[in-house]
């Protein structure tokens, strides 16, 4: 989940569901405020009401009382002659009670009902037409009149009008003392009776909000009391039974199918007033209240919750993206890339973050450039490495191709720069190189080559493949014989002596030229093509240039199919040995044959050693083949030897590489053993360079062929170093004089070395074979100079196995009697 | 009934009693000096006469003044001690005799008696005996003839007033009378019992009640709504209406074709009074017929006493607000005894047409 949605998920929550809480709860109290607040206020109606009602029977119960002590009234009612009575006396009456009614407008109807229920005084103040002036059926008539008690009051349908009134009534009790005395029983002179308007309470609609609810006055049983009529007008009011509840009590109350919430309040006997409101009304006004609350919540929410998300996009996720994105690049950050950068973001926890990323983010670049710099540049030389020079190797076949410029690409391989670092050690050997570089670099970048090198960058012309092969690049050249100058200006300037360790160093260099285009198709095809010019410079024998010609590349593909078949004939032991013999000058006996392998394809066909053998070197067969060899050679022998003729030796020639084999030695004796031979019966040559070349290991092998006592010859000796030292640090036995020596034996310098090579062995100890004798004067030579053995074609060309018995059996007996 | 009535009713009553307070402390204090308490209208006996009177009798004379019949009554329900002379109106005398507040007179103490016209003696059965007539008159209107659009010759014009009259009408302040002048204006008698007739006049003065400017007693001062234009048209007493003509020549003054109230007011001896003989003598001394004459030119109103009309110059006899034609007053009546339930709903039509 993005980062976006989980804040979105975590903070939305988080703000909606405190907010909801609160505002729930807020809701639920202010609704519960609301339901009591509302119930408060009808109670306090309802009290309101019921004072009202009181007071308004103690204005009438006052204004009773006043009536009743009154002078006038009293004698009006003592008064029985209807001339003084009604002639004189009612009207002074009846201007007091309306006096009195102008004074308590309320008191709508005050009457003086005589006690036998006549009518007698009636004041009202509104139009009421008087149905009835008889009341001794009235209700509120027998009610006042019967009461114990003088006061009564009571409610009662007004059958004057219908109305629902409250009269109060006070029965007036006198006593006719001018007629009878002060002795005189007071009798019921009257009932003072008082109507009061009531039906407001009976009718009356609730003030607002609780305009739909209704107060109705009910007796304790619950009937209501209603004017005649009312009822009509609200039919759904007429609720039955509505039996009064505990006064401060809210009960509930189902009307025709409505929920009402009931109150009751008693305000006075046998009389209630009860107020029915819709439940729904009170909860609908708190619902009110609440869903505002409710709202407002909601309003916030979908106000903050916004704004949040906004400002937390801004401040917070923008950034973070805007981070991940330059981390992306960051991570995407190519060669070439710029470094990624961040603009600042304030001073708060992310602009730390974002100062802290463009630090590292500049680290990292710094990094990426020494990196790159490692990656391109060779770090011993300080010259571009083998990456960055097949960069600029495409670069500049591009480059040509837009401008039709030739290339030359040049191969340099150090000749003999391998023993140098195998003597003087890989320190020494990396401090030539960079001499070499050095030295290289500042030929370069003379003047004369202006034209061929690019100036600006002589530096990327000028790489090191490895090792100590070295390319230059030449991409503007006007004919092919260019980089030939250029080629020898490098072998001049490496063939310049060394100064190192004290040591004067010569070495030389071997270059491949190749030209872009007419010798290659690809880059892969220039490289490949210089390096087997360069190899073909070796091969025709070092310090010098070649270009490359399609022979080349014959040749080259030659040598890709003989290792090919070189493997398979490894594989399938299709070596075969030839053997050549080597006779003492004095005796011209066969001391010894040499092996020599020979190999003829099935496809090739012949294939001369000195074409595989390298490659067995190099691909590191020679190991498996050397075994063969070593082999075959025994099996030989162990022939030779079960054939009758045991003094013959074998020489088998050996490569460096079987010697660098820790277990070679007793790999050798193995091998003596399975063909019951002694270790005196075969000797091992090898070569001049190999010894050189010779590690550790190789001289530890020597030692122990040695003390096993297996002979060493050294082969070809003179074509390398010639070095004596060596000949007296290791343990050889035999020193085979190389044919070049012999073949020139008609040079004049020739002779003296040869005579001072074999009085110096001799004085060594060691003895001498002479290689390649083919002329009976050098035979003669040989002989004179007491030269030990002898080998050639004068005496034999090397022999498959099948005829070197018969070189054996034509030799003159006493050779063999002497060897037997 | 009659009188002229300076000052509201209040100021009356207050002066009611302080007079009455002063005569018994007087009374008490000053042995010597014979006293008459008259409850009397105000200005209905000449100072003259009165002068007189004390100087001849060597008495002093207090008057205790009402306004009406029913203050008068309702002064004596209060206390109906201490006075020697009440005069009593025609409806009155007999319920004032039942009840006990006046006694008979004595004729052999008032030899002037003979002057009398003997039918105003004989007129109310009920009360013979009882009461020595004052003055007698009648119920009219009296309007300004510059401000109304016709001349106002029925009651009628009054209880259904034109858009020009409505609310510039003053009415009497007495059920009694407002009830006759209802029914004369039905063509009904002002003694009609019959419930049907009441309440057809209840109705027609309810009706009337928005376009009356007030219930009162006009006063009799130059200043006098009526002459100030306040009100256009009254009800007053015929008396009065001379009294105000004196200030305008636009009052004019009506008895209507239709017929009237007649009244009657009478002296009578106060049942407790404290100087019976001193009050016979005052009615004696009041009816020589110069003293009469005298009244009458005072009162401007008609004088039963025989021997004083001919005391009294033309234009007092021959003024017909004094002595209306005849077509009017044969239709006009004296209200005679009424059932006690006509009594009854007559009091309601007043206490509920009477502010």
């Amino acid at each position: 989940m993005r980062l976006q949605s989980k804040i979105t998920l975590t903070i939305i929550p988080m703000i909606i569901v405190p907010l909801l809480l609160v505002g729930i709860l807020a809701y639920l109290e202010l609704w519960s405020h609301n339901v009591n607040y509302s119930q408060e206020q009808i109670s306090g109606y309802a009290k309101g009401l019921d004072t009202e009602y009181n007071n308004r029977i103690k204005i009438a119960e006052m204004a009773l009382s006043s009536l009743a002590n009154d002078d006038l009234i009293q004698d009006y009612l003592l008064t029985e002659d209807p001339d003084v009575r009604y002639g004189l006396m009612e009207s002074p009456v009846l201007r007091r009670l309306v006096s009195l009614q102008k004074a308590n407008p309320s008191l709508y109807e005050i009457r003086l009902i005589l006690p036998d229920g006549f009518e007698e005084l009636r004041v009202v103040n509104r139009d009421l037409p008087n149905h009835t002036e008889y009341e001794q059926l009235s209700d509120p008539f027998i009610v006042a009149a019967d009461n114990p008690d003088p006061l009564s009051h009571h409610i009662a349908v007004n059958s004057d009008n219908g109305e629902l009134a409250l009269y109060v009534s006070r029965q007036l009790w006198l006593a006719d003392i001018g007629q009878e005395g002060f002795n005189a029983m007071p009798e019921l002179r009257a009932v003072i009776s008082i109507t009061l308007n009531i039906d407001e309470f009976a009718t009356h609609a609730l003030p607002k909000p609780w305009d739909q609810g209704r107060a109705l006055l009910t007796d304790s049983s619950g009937n209501v009391l209603e004017g005649v009529g009312q009822q009509l007008h609200r039919p759904d009011w007429m609720p039955i039974n509505l039996k009064p509840v505990n006064q401060s009590d809210w009960e509930e109350y189902t009307l025709f199918g409505a929920l009402m919430a009931h109150h009751s309040r008693q305000i006075g006997p046998n009389l209630y007033l009860q107020i029915l409101l819709p439940q729904m009304l009170i909860n609908s006004t708190g619902r009110k209240v609440g869903g505002i609350v409710l709202l407002m919540m909601l309003a916030t929410l979908v106000v903050v919750i916004p704004v949040l998300l906004v400002l937390l996009h801004r401040q917070f996720l923008s950034p973070i993206q805007t981070l991940n994105l330059a981390l992306d690049n960051l991570g995407n950050m190519g060669q070439n890339s710029d470094q990624v950068k961040l603009r600042s973001h304030g001073d708060d926890e992310i602009g730390e973050l974002y100062s802290a990323f463009n630090r590292m983010s500049q680290e990292l670049y710094q990094s990426q450039q020494r990196i790159q710099n490692l990656a391109y540049i060779d770090t011993l030389t300080g010259l571009p490495n083998r990456a960055l020079f097949q960069r600029n190797l495409d670069q500049a076949v591009a480059q040509s191709e837009r401008d039709n410029h030739t290339l030359a690409l040049l191969f340099i391989d150090l000749d003999n720069f391998k023993p140098i670092n195998d003597n003087m050690g890989h320190q020494a050997g990396d401090k030539l190189l960079r001499m070499i570089a050095q030295r290289l670099l500042l030929n370069l970048r003379s003047s004369d080559l202006a034209g061929l090198i690019d100036h600006e960058h002589p530096d990327s012309n000028f790489s090191r493949l490895g090792g100590d092969e070295f390319t230059v690049l030449l991409p503007r050249l006007d004919a092919a014989h260019q980089a030939g100058i250029v080629a020898e200006r490098i072998i001049g300037a490496v063939t310049q002596p060394f100064e190192l360790d004290d040591q004067t160093i010569y070495i030389g260099a071997s270059i491949g030229i190749a030209l872009w285009p007419e010798d290659a198709r690809s880059t892969e095809q220039l490289i490949s093509h210089a390096d087997q010019a360069m190899y073909e410079a070796k091969n025709r024998g070092k310090n010098c240039f070649k270009y490359f010609s399609p022979n080349i590349g014959q040749r080259s593909r030659e040598m890709a199919t003989i290792e090919q078949r070189l493997h398979l004939a490894t594989e399938n032991q299709a070596f075969e040995l030839h053997y050549q013999p080597i006779l003492e000058t004095s005796s011209g006996q066969i001391r010894s044959f040499e092996a020599l392998i020979r190999w003829n394809d099935e496809q090739l066909g012949r294939i001369p050693p000195d074409k595989f053998i390298p490659l067995a070197e190099q691909n590191g067969l020679i190991v498996e083949i050397g075994q063969q060899v070593l082999n075959q050679a025994c099996e030989q022998l162990c022939q030779l030897h079960q054939q009758g003729y045991g003094s013959i030796k074998m020489g088998i020639n050996l490569s460096t590489r079987q010697l660098t084999r820790p277990q070679f030695a007793s790999e050798v004796i193995n091998t003596l053993d399975r063909y019951r031979l002694k270790p005196s019966d075969i000797y091992l040559e090898l070569t001049e360079t190999s010894v050189m070349k010779g590690q550790k290991q190789t001289v530890r092998n020597l030692s122990k062929l040695s003390r096993l006592g297996i002979q060493i010859a050294m082969d070809d000796f003179g074509t390398g170093y010639s070095s004596l030292s060596y000949l007296k640090r290791l343990p050889i036995d035999l020193l085979k004089i190389d044919r070049s020596f012999i073949n020139q034996l008609e040079n004049d310098s020739n002779p003296a070395i040869l005579s001072a090579i074999i009085t110096m062995a001799h004085a060594m100890g060691l003895e001498v074979v002479a290689e390649g004798v083919e002329l009976e004067s050098q035979m003669r030579f040989l002989s004179d100079h007491n030269c030990d053995l002898v080998q050639g074609y004068l005496f034999s060309p090397p022999r498959p196995a099948d005829g070197i018995l018969e070189l054996l059996q034509a030799q003159p007996v006493p050779l063999q009697q002497v060897s037997a | 009934m009659p009188r002229s009535n300076p000052r509201g009713v209040r100021i009356i009553a207050g002066l009611l009693l302080l007079t009455l307070c002063l005569t018994l402390q007087l009374g008490t204090a000053d042995v010597a000096a014979r006293q008459l308490v008259i409850l009397n209208w105000p200005d209905y006996l000449a100072p003259s006469v009165i002068s007189r009177f004390e100087k001849e009798f060597n008495a002093e004379v207090v008057e205790v003044h009402f306004d009406s019949d029913e203050h008068r009554t309702q002064a004596l329900l209060k206390k109906s001690k201490g006075y020697d002379l009440i005069l009593v109106s025609n409806s009155d005398l007999a319920a004032y005799a039942r009840k006990g507040w006046i006694s008979r007179y004595d004729p052999q103490q008032i030899p002037n008696l003979k002057h009398l016209d003997p039918k105003w003696q004989q007129a109310f059965p009920s009360s013979v005996g009882y009461g020595v007539p004052y003055f007698w008159g009648s119920v009219g209107i009296l309007y300004r003839g510059d401000l109304v659009d016709q001349p106002i010759t029925q009651w009628r014009q009054l209880f259904k007033p034109s858009a020009n009259l409505a609310g510039r009408i003053n009415m009497i302040h007495d059920g009694r009378e407002l009830i006759s002048i209802g029914l004369k204006s039905l063509g009904y008698s002002i003694n009609s019992t019959d419930p049907a007739q009441l309440a057809q006049v209840e109705q027609l003065l309810l009706e009337q009640v928005p376009m009356v400017k007030s219930y009162r007693y006009l006063s009799l001062k130059p200043d006098s709504a009526i002459i100030r234009g306040d009100i256009h048209a009254a009800v007053v007493y015929n008396g009065d209406a001379l009294m105000l003509q004196r200030y305008s020549d636009d009052l004019i003054y009506t008895l209507p074709d239709e017929g009237s109230y007649l009244w009657v007011d009478y002296f009578s001896i106060g049942a407790q009074a404290s100087n019976t003989e001193l009050a016979h003598q005052f009615i004696n001394f009041i009816n020589r017929p110069e003293i009469a004459a005298e009244q009458a030119n005072h009162v401007h109103y008609a004088s039963p006493n025989r021997a004083a009309l001919k005391l009294l110059p033309p234009e007092y006899l021959s003024n017909p607000t004094i002595f209306p034609t005849s077509v009017p007053l044969e239709n006009s009546e004296f209200l005679q005894p009424i059932s006690a339930e006509s009594l009854r709903q007559r009091n309601a039509i007043g206490a509920k047409i009477l502010p």
